[in-house]
């Protein structure tokens, strides 16, 4: 179903009018002011490139990359804020135009979860290795020197015992 | 003869010797038979020498371009070179699975025939695992994944080889990162075969040692030649994307690195032994993990050319693995108990490593979730996620720092010791790097940075410059201390050099991956005379050349470079066109120095003679040249950490046989 919108508005695109040229944004591009400059970097950098694996629409000059950009460049002129067009984009094209996870609801375990996971580690091995232990001395020999004496001459006798009988 | 039909024999005849050797070895451990191990090695043997034939048979084919045979039609044609030709054998799925299986075959063949005398009773289950692994992979050969699979009628011209496959890193990157994989074998064999055993012994902690070394600096070199060859080919001025299959080829790197620490543990005070099998079965798993999302298309990736219905046989065959360590784990595993449980964990190198294992641990969990969530985002919320460098790029930084952290504290605490004691050391480091640190942010232009950017670059080549420097001061110290010639140090100690080159390694690299905060970049379209103008440069667009190289056309954008009104010579941004192919390929235009790199690639172009112009992406990499270098660092150190004689042998107590007959 993705695809078939993406399809779909590239074929919309370019039947509208002519396809934006890498020219057109370059020209775009420089006659922005360095604030709105920067605001376009960091939107265009948190945005996938959708026909390429793993770029930004910064980092990329595909066709469908440049209708983007030029969308980015439209909103900024219009004063909208970065979030603003995140979430047209969003909106647009679903969660798969981000290049990350919200970090909202179900999405915000993705960022949690290393975290978490680190402090649980580092408490077992706390736990296990540095928690300082008691040394429980060994139990002293409960039986006295008398007792053992007196098992050691019932043995001696019955041994004698023995010899004197056999 | 029909050749195919041979090879696909030889391949049946090893599946049915491995499946023979588990059996033999199975029974050989339960009713500890010496003459049935000998025959489960001869078993292991003979699947060796009969895959080598095997693979020999498919190169004679592809060399002799014979199309009856599916896979030579699939991957080569008339005009390939022959380089091409001979890597051609791994291009594909089946072939790719045959090298998997070639090379097991090879390692498993070596570890039965070259065991410690400690291990003999262990051997049994080592076979046990090594051959059941080879069975389900020959398995594979000869059904789904066949590589000798027939085209009938036997067509008159092959489809040629994917033309980004034609360079020489796609002759070298598979062999070298496979050999890493498939000798994540070894040491999960062993882990099964003392959980199976019920003890770890002295030859036990050696020979794993030797094979995750080996493991290790294939991984190493072959995970970086992968990220040259993305550089160099892919055109988008980066190395590393947090691909998934990158992601899954950084995993068991991660999970071996950490075996080999935990082993040095082991070594010295007999500790971690269980924490040591978990982690050479987790770098098991994950070393087939890759393989199982490129060739099950679960995943999307540069590398998803190979999708198949072998994902599916994969997936079981990982749950079944998984599983079966699992329950063999909780079994067994409480009969393993330390050597000597009067040591302490104290302010030690010891604790330093249980850290160290901890930072690889967490690197290896966020590198998983990040591959992984994707998938479990659609699964339970219904909507697709990516996961792609920003992720990754937030919690980096501080694994990165805290493996610098770890290195240093690891090389100067001592075994055993119950309090700090280098706190000369770490001070005198910290003021000894501070005029490095002020003179690379100077040079290399970190001070032109802003914000987390800059945060982040300053704090990192500070602890890098510290980290050299605290490393270096022990180095010294240490040879100071054991007075002794250099040769005979190099030959003694091999594996602390080793080890310190390897660490060394780590911080270039990491002061290399700190470049990517500060590259620039400047697209510009140029009519002939116009220039571009990105940090200091001067580029100047003189027109198209059109050339033609081999079978290949090339239309190059050749710029010439001043910088500040000094010349600085040419550089050649190209696209070519192969003759079967309608697609323009990215050669790009590389020039290389110690501080960066200029990369510039010709991104679209207007050949008309009246109106010729040319759109050049022009990007300035900064210190690129350091992660190879670490790359040839980490290969040094493996292979001198490897020549160790001394390093995990201790006396053997001479155990009575076991096996009677």
């Amino acid at each position: 179903m993705r695809n078939l919108i993406l399809v779909c508005l590239i074929a919309l695109s370019t039947t509208a009018g002519a396809l934006v040229t890498q020219q057109d944004i370059e020209g775009r591009l420089s006659t922005l002011t360095p604030v709105e400059r920067a605001e376009f970097d960091q939107i265009a950098d948190r945005l996938r490139c959708p026909t390429c694996t793993g770029l930004s629409i910064l980092q990329s000059d595909a066709p469908f990359s440049l209708e983007i950009k030029n969308s980015v460049l439209d909103q900024i002129k219009t004063g909208k804020s970065s979030d603003q067009i995140q979430k047209f984009f969003m909106e647009r094209y679903g969660y798969w135009i981000l290049r990350e996870p919200l970090k909202e609801g179900f999405h915000l375990l993705a960022w949690l979860l290393p975290i978490g996971i680190s402090i649980v580690a580092l408490f077992l091995i706390w736990l296990l290795f540095w928690r300082p232990r008691t040394r429980v001395p060994l139990q002293a020999s409960v039986r006295s020197e008398l007792e053992i004496l007196g098992e050691m001459e019932r043995a001696l006798a019955k041994m004698t015992g023995e010899r004197s009988n056999g | 003869m029909r050749l195919d039909l041979f090879g696909f024999f030889l391949l049946f005849l090893c599946c049915l010797a491995s499946v023979y050797g588990a059996i033999a070895s199975l029974l050989a451990a339960k009713l500890k038979h010496r003459r049935l191990f000998r025959s489960a090695q001869m078993a292991s043997a003979t699947a060796m020498v009969l895959c080598i034939g095997a693979s020999v048979i498919l190169w004679i084919l592809l060399f002799s371009r014979d199309y009856s045979v599916g896979y030579v039609y699939r991957n080569s044609s008339a005009d390939l070179p022959l380089r091409y030709t001979f890597s051609a054998f791994w291009c594909a799925l089946e072939g790719s699975h045959l090298l998997w299986t070639l090379l097991l075959s090879i390692f498993s063949g070596i570890a039965h025939f070259t065991y410690s005398r400690d291990n003999e009773h262990m051997m049994p289950y080592v076979s046990l695992t090594l051959q059941s692994v080879l069975a389900w992979m020959f398995y594979l050969t000869i059904s789904t994944s066949d590589p000798f699979a027939p085209m009938m009628p036997a067509p008159e011209e092959g489809l040629g080889m994917n033309a980004l496959l034609q360079n020489g890193y796609m002759i070298i990157h598979p062999p070298i990162l496979f050999t890493g994989y498939t000798s994540c074998t070894l040491p999960f064999a062993y882990a099964i075969g003392a959980l199976c055993y019920g003890e770890v012994t002295a030859g036990w902690l050696k020979t794993v040692r030797q094979w995750s070394l080996v493991a290790w600096t294939a991984l190493t070199v072959g995970v970086i030649l992968g990220g040259r060859w993305a550089y160099v080919e892919l055109g988008w001025a980066g190395y590393w994307a947090w691909d998934p299959v990158e992601n899954s080829s950084l995993m068991p790197w991660l999970f071996i690195t950490a075996l080999l620490h935990s082993l040095l543990v082991q070594d010295k005070i007999g500790h971690l032994k269980r924490l040591s099998i978990v982690l050479a079965i987790l770098a098991f798993f994950f070393s087939f993990f890759g393989t199982f999302i490129t060739r099950s298309g679960v995943i999307s990736s540069v590398h998803s050319f190979a999708q198949s219905s072998v994902g599916p046989n994969y997936l079981a065959f990982l749950c079944t693995l998984l599983g079966a360590s699992v329950l063999l784990y909780a079994w067994r595993a409480p009969s393993i108990l330390p050597t000597n449980t009067e040591k302490i964990w104290g302010v030690s190198r010891e604790s330093a490593l249980v850290v160290t294992q901890f930072l690889l641990g967490i690197f290896a969990i966020i590198v998983f979730i990040g591959t992984m969530y994707p998938i479990l985002s659609e699964v339970i919320t219904g909507s697709k996620f990516n996961v792609q460098a920003p992720y990754f790029n937030t919690f980096a930084p501080y694994i990165g720092f805290g493996f610098i952290v770890a290195i240093v504290f690891g090389n100067i605490l001592r075994y055993q010791a119950q309090k700090f004691t280098g706190s000369r050391i770490v001070l005198h480091s910290a003021i000894g790097a501070l005029i490095p640190t002020g003179l690379f942010c100077w040079y290399g232009n970190i001070f032109a940075s802003r914000g987390y950017a800059f945060a982040v670059q300053v704090v990192g080549v500070a602890l890098v410059f510290w980290g050299l420097i605290a490393l270096t001061i022990e180095l010294v110290a240490f040879v100071r201390q054991t007075r002794a010639g250099a040769w005979q140090l190099l030959s003694r100690h091999s594996a602390y050099f080793g080890a310190y080159i390897a660490h060394l390694g780590v911080l270039i690299a990491i002061l290399g991956f700190l470049g990517n905060y500060r590259g620039m970049d400047k697209t510009q379209t140029v009519k002939p005379g116009d220039s571009i103008e990105l940090y200091g440069y001067k580029f100047t667009f003189h027109g198209l050349k059109f050339d033609k190289v081999e079978n290949t056309e090339m239309i190059s954008a050749p710029l010439t470079m001043t910088r500040d009104g000094r010349d600085e010579g040419m550089i050649h941004p190209a696209r070519s066109k192969y003759p079967t192919k309608e697609e323009l390929f990215n050669e790009i235009g590389l020039v290389s120095s110690f501080w960066h790199d200029i990369y510039a690639v010709l991104a679209d172009f207007q050949p008309d003679a009246k109106d010729q112009q040319a759109t050049i992406q022009m990007h300035i990499n900064p210190t690129v040249r350091f992660v190879w270098f670490a790359a040839v660092l980490f290969l040094v150190g493996g292979l001198l950490c490897l020549a160790d004689r001394f390093r995990g042998r201790h006396r053997r107590l001479e155990t009575q046989p076991l096996m009677e007959r």
